[in-house]
């Protein structure tokens, strides 16, 4: 039963990507999907590739290891979202319109007026998004050979053909509609094992599900009740989670495309309310179901806590829904590895192919455009079967690599209106070398995470250069881009 | 103990509630209405 669940799933997605490619005309469509996704759309494309597959199998595995200390967790992801839709969402979409661009590096060319750092900013997304694809392709090739009871090569193989045939056909668009419907199964998903959990521990939901769960918990070990979960949670690395997962929606070309393809800005507010929606039922559901297993779950049963989820699964789900939250973990890691696959190819076939081979690209855009994204679907691919030493670590320090490479030239863009090239270039640069340095050799003998290198270098650079480099005047450009922002 | 959970926690579970359902949702339902009401409000479409 199951399996034939997984199996009309992976049907719904081919078949939707083969919807999609009928409607792409153009690299805008390909790329973009038309840009005129609604609330909906954006809100579920933007949520879902946010939210990892690790999130349905790891936060009830971190419920059920540091107890309530892991809620503290979903204070994060809302706040990502205020932060992405509400203080950046609308300048960014009226600066990527206003330019009249497809990719993130032509609008900081725009911006800034400097062929170069389009050139930085794409090899930037193709190390960064490149390497992060080899590690979701690896943790796709580990969920779904867990899920199916195969060996990792076969998940593997099975994962990247079904979203790659999708993305490689649809482009923008396939990922879209695929997003909505695998954010649907996600919440779904969700919400069955929460109430299936709570049936088996308590007899079903009830009002005092609350007092009822915490007797039981503190009967069970009194540190999964205590705000830090008995030391287990470190509250000085939460606040530079906090600190970074507000900039995910200006700093992650994976995630702003989300924003740049919306209908217009006013969209930014609903979306924003549905994805915080979408998260919170994540959050509370998945948070409680990890807390719950303690009582379902045998003593000593769970080695550790990322088996919490596969245990949990035929204990209390029936086949069909257990069907369904299979298919739930599978659409998170798919929704994330296509928003990355059609970003990254953008960057190839728009940022590298069309300014070295401009005739031939010209000629057969689609055709250049598909071979972007068969590239970042095979590389990948043939790289997570046994990633090389380098390709780890690129998959460690990509998310940090991503974030600050773009973090101050993108903030530039939206916010200070004399920004110069020469500061965007030299973050960009300077972040580019000390993320993968720090992270390989001196994150361990300093104690110092790259991630707080990188948020406190980022602005410092970018201030140093800005301030070198004094512009007397505002780009007339930049000064009507200005204006539209008034009009906000 | 407040719901059988100590205090810190359950400050910890309300803070979490209030950042999503009363900051964000709350804030976002604001910002929706208050778009309506404002005239030429279609005029703000990009």
């Amino acid at each position: 039963m199951m399996i034939a669940i997984l199996v009309v799933y992976f049907g719904l997605m081919l078949f939707v990507g083969y919807l999609a490619s009928r409607k792409v005309r153009d690299s805008r469509d390909y790329f973009l999907g038309g840009k005129g996704f609604g609330p909906w759309f954006t809100a579920f494309k933007f949520a879902a590739t946010w939210e990892s597959g690790v999130k349905l199998v790891g936060s009830p595995g971190m419920a059920w290891n540091a107890g309530w200390s892991s809620l503290a967790m979903g204070i994060g992801t809302p706040l990502c979202y205020f932060f992405s839709f509400r203080v950046f969402g609308q300048r960014l979409k009226l600066a990527f319109d206003h330019f009249h661009v497809l990719t993130l590096p032509q609008m900081l060319e725009k911006r800034y007026k400097s062929r170069a750092i389009r050139v930085i900013a794409a090899i930037a997304i193709l190390i960064g998004l490149g390497g992060s694809l080899v590690a979701q392709f690896k943790a796709t090739g580990e969920i779904f050979s867990t899920i199916l009871g195969l060996d990792y090569l076969s998940g593997l193989i099975i994962g990247a053909v079904v979203v790659g045939v999708y993305c490689v056909m649809g482009g923008y668009l396939a990922s879209v509609w695929t997003d909505f419907i695998q954010g649907i199964i996600m919440v779904l998903g969700s919400i069955a094992i929460f109430t299936a959990t709570a049936q088996a521990a308590f007899g079903g939901l009830s009002l005092d599900l609350l007092p009822q769960l915490n007797a039981a918990l503190g009967a069970i070990d009194p540190n999964l009740l205590d705000v830090t979960g008995g030391g287990k949670m470190s509250w000085s690395n939460l606040f530079i989670i906090l600190a970074i997962t507000m900039l995910v929606g200006i700093a992650m070309p994976q995630q702003s495309v989300a924003i740049f393809s919306m209908r217009d800005v006013r969209t930014a507010r609903v979306a924003m309310i549905v994805c915080v929606v979408f998260s919170a039922i994540l959050a509370w559901s998945l948070a409680t179901t990890g807390m719950m297993s303690h009582m379902v779950l045998e003593p000593g049963e769970v080695k550790n806590p990322d088996m919490v989820i596969p245990l949990l699964i035929p204990k209390v789900l029936s086949p069909l829904t257990g069907g369904v939250y299979l298919a739930a973990v599978l659409a998170a890691i798919m929704s994330t590895v296509s928003g990355s696959i059609v970003v990254a190819a953008s960057s190839l076939t728009e940022d590298i192919f069309k300014l070295a081979i401009p005739e031939r690209y010209n000629r057969h855009p689609m055709f250049y455009n598909r071979v972007g994204a068969a590239v970042f679907v095979l590389l990948p691919l043939l790289f997570a079967v046994r990633p090389p030493t380098i390709i780890f670590w690129i998959g460690v320090f990509a998310f940090g690599f991503l974030v600050f490479t773009f973090l101050m030239p993108m903030i530039g863009v939206i916010l200070i209106p004399n920004a110069t090239s020469q500061a965007a270039i030299a973050q960009m640069v300077s972040i580019m070398i000390i993320i993968p340095v720090w992270t390989v050799w001196l994150q361990k003998p300093t104690g110092i995470p790259a991630l707080l290198v990188g948020l406190v270098g980022a602005p410092l650079i970018f201030f140093a250069v800005n301030a070198a480099f004094k512009k007397r005047e505002i780009d007339p450009d930049v000064s009507a881009l200005w204006e539209k922002f008034r009009q906000l | 103990m407040i719901a059988n959970m100590p205090t810190s926690t359950f400050l910890l579970y309300i803070g979490v509630f209030l950042v999503q359902f009363v900051f964000v949702i709350g804030y976002g339902i604001w910002w929706c209405l208050q778009g309506r009401t404002r005239p030429g409000g279609k005029d703000k479409r990009n």
